[in-house]
């Protein structure tokens, strides 16, 4: 056969045949999919491989496993019960009946132009140049805008770099990246850990893009080592050597972050005065004034306690906060205070023509804010200190750990400063370092919930964001348990879908109705570091595995023994709860 | 010669179909084949039994205390099918053109899992009762030598629309026995050396002479009405109970007095309200002399008891149809096209 086909190259003949394409009344081959036995001794091909059907014409036809079926010789159970003398296990009749494995494959591509099932072919597995030009990685790598972001192991053992194409992954054809998968398995944070640093050790290298990243630590220590080596890599273990090989393959440097700064809310108890789980000196605190929130505040509240009549009481004291101007929080509360005073005089029923009461309760609301959100809002003296936006620049990182703000005080954050980067990269005229911007959320369900019920403030803005964020440069890379839980138009617009393991239940859901079925099934079991990556350029989803990130993952960093307690001792975070 | 190259290029069916158009014949191809039309004789009446045995030994071969020395390695089985696909009108006679397809394939079995051994042989043929047929010779050479099908008489004296057709049927049993024969001189070679290890036909041996034949090649016959000479003798076989063999007797072509066969009747499984057939088949070996057969008879039968399982459940005849022996007919059946392929191909003219 490799006499015949025209692209030897695409296809690892060395291996040899590993089946035949056929195709029977029940199960035709199409156009679009084909099947062929596997030969007796191939066991190594799984589902998710990518396979080469050569036909005599000398073409090549590309296909993803998505399906494998043994069949044996047994018309019916009935039939292998009898054979085993009515029902016993232990008897062993003379002849093994015969037992075959069917693939089904889904088409890629085919090195013909001809639109056509394929007929009698003798199967391989692609060789590394065959997926690359089957996915179409040929194109964009070439033309250097690969990013590599996983290898494919195929059957045969090689593996096979998968690179995404970064017009599509950070703009400006398509940008945007969703990942979903079940909380707990390493998988999600270390991946965009190993993508980012994949992503800016390829752009900053190829100086064809500068690009920044944003990641909002939500949950825990996640995000907030990015700039320690992981020490995972001191291990000499066959998986860790595995994981060198990957890096190694993948041309990404194995060596922790550089130019990452931390951002943590103001603690005023905590000497570090930072509410972040980092207490080596690394985490710089953010405060906002109150001229920086104003626009925020309603937000911060729930519709039950910043109702129609407190909103109104709050146009009235913007306004004054405007005219007198009052330019502080500490400002703001002893105006509060001093109308409150006023209004204490039992002839006054009203305030600015609002109802006393609905004043007091509006009053009340902002006097508890400084406590509920503590940490963002200046009070008793302390300066504003703003993230430097300003200093992001190309292969910079900044990590905003929001971990202790509850839902609504993330928000306004993640809010906030993906608004101001998009203004900046919107302004012509202001001077940065950067013309990409990748920002990280986990939990995004939170803040684009598909739920049309469920109250999210910041949903229209990243709805936005996602559908015009690409040509601005903004790429949001958002992550999730549920993906069906997020909003349609997050997903749909997202150019790079990343599914871990996912429950079954949640795999019932139209959100993956495209999948085969056993493609499906194996996202319930997929091991620790191996995901399904479905890209704008690639016709088909393909089954990844990534390394070990080079940055140690937080949740497995212990910084020195005793410190983090006593701190944490020291230190009691606003209790977190939802206004 | 420069007709048959240009024809050698083609797919099976276009020789035939181009046989059918050079010998100005017309398409009106059959869906069944001529084997369900008619039922092949099997010249049974030709032989004739004596008794080894008196009675029917009243022993299970279920159970057994000694292994018997021989092993069932492989498995033979044959394939033939007859198909009418046109005629001839001649002088107000029709005369019926079969695409006739013999092969034959053994089987090795080794630690429990079957490989072809060697590949199987395969032979394609238009059989027409040459005869009849005008410009014969003229055709016989256009439709030799390397061609993928070849011309090949159906034989028969009689220009008798009917039995030129059942003429075909047994023409295509001789030409399967060809192809049998062909292969077990192979395997007789190459691989029959070891007395132990048995290739278990699925067929009658009696049309073969035992110069051909081994003493590990075993006939195993599915169908047990036995029309020889002095049938009456072999009347007990049907009240066999599981798993018990029936008196061993010799079948002997009066003939060829030399080729003698052993053969008992086995009972490999029965049921409750099962007809007298069910689980009933018919072995036939050779042997040096009664003494011999009588010991390998038992031991055969043995092994073939084994053989029950795994079952064929629900192929025709599933309750003798043993499992090495399906696999050797779905190998064959794999290598052909359908019956109905075959109609469609010529029902398109």
């Amino acid at each position: 056969m490799k006499d015949v086909c025209k692209f030897p190259d695409y296809v690892n003949f060395e291996y040899g045949p590993i089946g035949k394409a056929t195709s029977t009344k029940d199960s035709p081959n199409t156009s679009a999919e084909f099947h062929f036995w596997i030969a007796d001794g191939v066991d190594t091909l799984e589902l998710g491989n990518i396979v080469a059907a050569c036909t005599a014409d000398g073409h090549v036809t590309f296909g993803t496993v998505v399906e494998l079926r043994t069949v044996m010789d047994i018309d019916n159970f009935l039939s292998d019960y009898i054979s085993h003398d009515f029902g016993n296990p232990e008897v062993v009749p003379p002849s093994d009946i015969a037992e075959m494995m069917v693939a089904k494959c889904v088409v890629i591509k085919s090195t013909t132009e001809r639109v056509r099932p394929i007929g009698r072919a003798e199967t391989y597995y692609a060789s590394e140049t065959g997926v690359a030009w089957g996915l179409g990685m040929l194109d964009f790598a070439g033309a250097g805008r690969g990013v590599p972001i996983a290898v494919m192991e195929n059957g045969d053992g090689t593996l096979i770099p998968i690179l995404l194409d970064d017009e599509f992954l950070v703009g400006p054809e398509g940008s945007h990246l969703n990942m979903s998968g079940i909380s707990g398995l390493a998988t999600k944070t270390s991946l965009v850990e190993f993508l980012l640093k994949s992503i800016l050790d390829t752009m900053v290298r190829s100086e064809r893009r500068r690009v920044c990243a944003v990641f909002f630590n939500v949950k825990g220590k996640d995000m907030l080592y990015l700039d320690k080596p992981n020490p995972q890599y001191e291990e000499d273990d066959p998986y860790t050597n595995k994981c060198r090989q990957m890096y190694s393959k993948l041309g990404v440097e194995l060596v922790p972050f550089e130019n990452v700064r931390i951002f943590a809310p103001y603690d005023r108890r905590y000497e570090g005065h930072t509410k972040s789980f980092r207490r080596d000196g690394k985490v710089e605190h953010f405060i906002w004034e109150l001229i920086e929130i104003v626009e925020d505040i309603p937000e911060l509240f729930d519709k039950d306690t910043w109702d129609e009549g407190v909103e109104a009481v709050w146009v009235d004291v913007r306004d004054q906060i405007e005219r007198q101007p009052i330019r502080s929080y500490d400002e703001l509360l002893s105006y509060l205070a001093e109308e409150r005073r006023v209004l204490a005089n039992a002839a006054i029923s009203h305030w600015h023509g609002h109802d006393k009461q609905v004043y007091y309760k509006a009053a009340k609301n902002l006097d508890a804010l400084p406590g509920l959100y503590d940490g963002l809002v200046c009070t008793g003296g302390v300066d504003e200190v703003d993230i430097p936006l300003h200093d992001l620049h190309n292969g910079s990182i900044f990590v905003i750990d929001i971990q202790s703000l509850n839902d609504r005080g993330q928000a306004m954050v993640f809010n906030k400063i993906l608004k101001r980067v998009y203004r900046m990269l919107l302004d012509k005229n202001v001077k940065k370092d950067f013309d990409t911007a990748i920002f990280f959320i986990d939990e995004l369900n939170k803040f684009a919930p598909r739920d049309p019920t469920v109250q999210a403030p910041i949903k229209q803005s990243v709805i936005e964001i996602c559908a015009r964020g690409r040509s601005l440069g903004v790429s949001l890379f958002g992550v999730e348990q549920f993906m069906s839980q997020v909003d349609r138009q997050v997903v749909d617009n997202s150019s790079t879908l990343i599914y871990g393991r996912t429950g079954p239940a949640e795999l019932m859901t139209d959100q993956y109705a495209w999948l085969d079925t056993d493609v499906r099934n194996r996202l319930t079991t997929i091991p620790r570091g191996t995901f399904l990556l479905k890209h704008a350029k690639f016709v088909q989803p393909v089954f990844c595995k990534f390394p070990f990130p080079s940055c140690v993952p937080g949740d497995q960093y212990e910084e020195e023994e005793g410190l983090a307690a006593k701190r944490e001792a020291a230190t009691a975070f606003t209790f977190k709860r939802d206004l | 010669m420069k007709r048959a190259t240009t024809v050698e290029r083609r797919r099976n069916l276009q020789v035939v179909y181009d046989f059918l158009k050079r010998a100005n014949a017309r398409t009106s191809p059959i869906p069944s084949l001529e084997e369900v039309n008619y039922r092949m004789r099997e010249g049974f009446q030709q032989f004739a039994v004596e008794l080894v045995e008196e009675q029917n030994p009243e022993k299970s071969f279920l159970e057994v205390t000694q292994e018997p020395p021989e092993s069932a390695d492989f498995f033979t089985g044959s394939m033939q099918r007859t198909q009418l696909v046109g005629h001839i009108e001649l002088e107000g006679h029709e005369l019926p053109l079969h695409y006739v397809i013999v092969s034959s394939i053994i089987l090795h079995r080794k630690d429990r899992v079957f490989h072809a051994w060697k590949s199987a042989v395969k032979h394609e043929y238009i059989l027409a009762p040459l005869k009849f047929l005008p410009e014969a010779e003229k055709l016989k050479e256009e439709f030799s030598g390397d061609l993928p099908v070849t011309l090949h008489d159906t034989g028969g004296e009689e220009l008798n629309y009917t039995q030129l057709r059942i003429a075909a049927v047994n023409c295509t049993r001789d030409l399967k026995w060809e192809t049998r024969h062909a292969l077990l001189a192979m395997w007789r070679e190459e691989e029959g050396v070891d007395a132990n290890m048995l290739n278990i036909i699925d067929d009658s041996l009696l049309h073969t002479d035992n110069a051909e034949l081994r003493e590990n090649m075993v006939g195993f016959l599915r169908m047990v009405y036995v029309p020889f000479q002095n049938r009456d003798q072999l009347s007990n076989h049907l009240m066999l109970d599981e798993f018990q063999r029936g008196q061993l007797f010799k079948i002997i072509d009066p003939e060829k007095p030399e080729n003698i066969k052993y053969s008992w009747f086995l009972r490999m499984r029965q049921v409750a309200k099962a007809e007298p057939e069910y689980g009933l088949v018919r072995l036939e070996i050779l042997a040096q002399n009664d003494e011999e057969a009588r010991r390998r008879a038992d031991d055969f039968s043995c092994l073939m008891v084994r053989e029950r399982f795994p079952v064929t459940f629900p192929a025709p005849q599933w309750d003798k149809l043993i499992f090495p022996h399906k696999l050797c007919a779905q190998y064959l059946s794999s290598l052909v096209p359908s019956s109905e392929t075959i109609q469609s191909y010529f029902m398109s003219e």
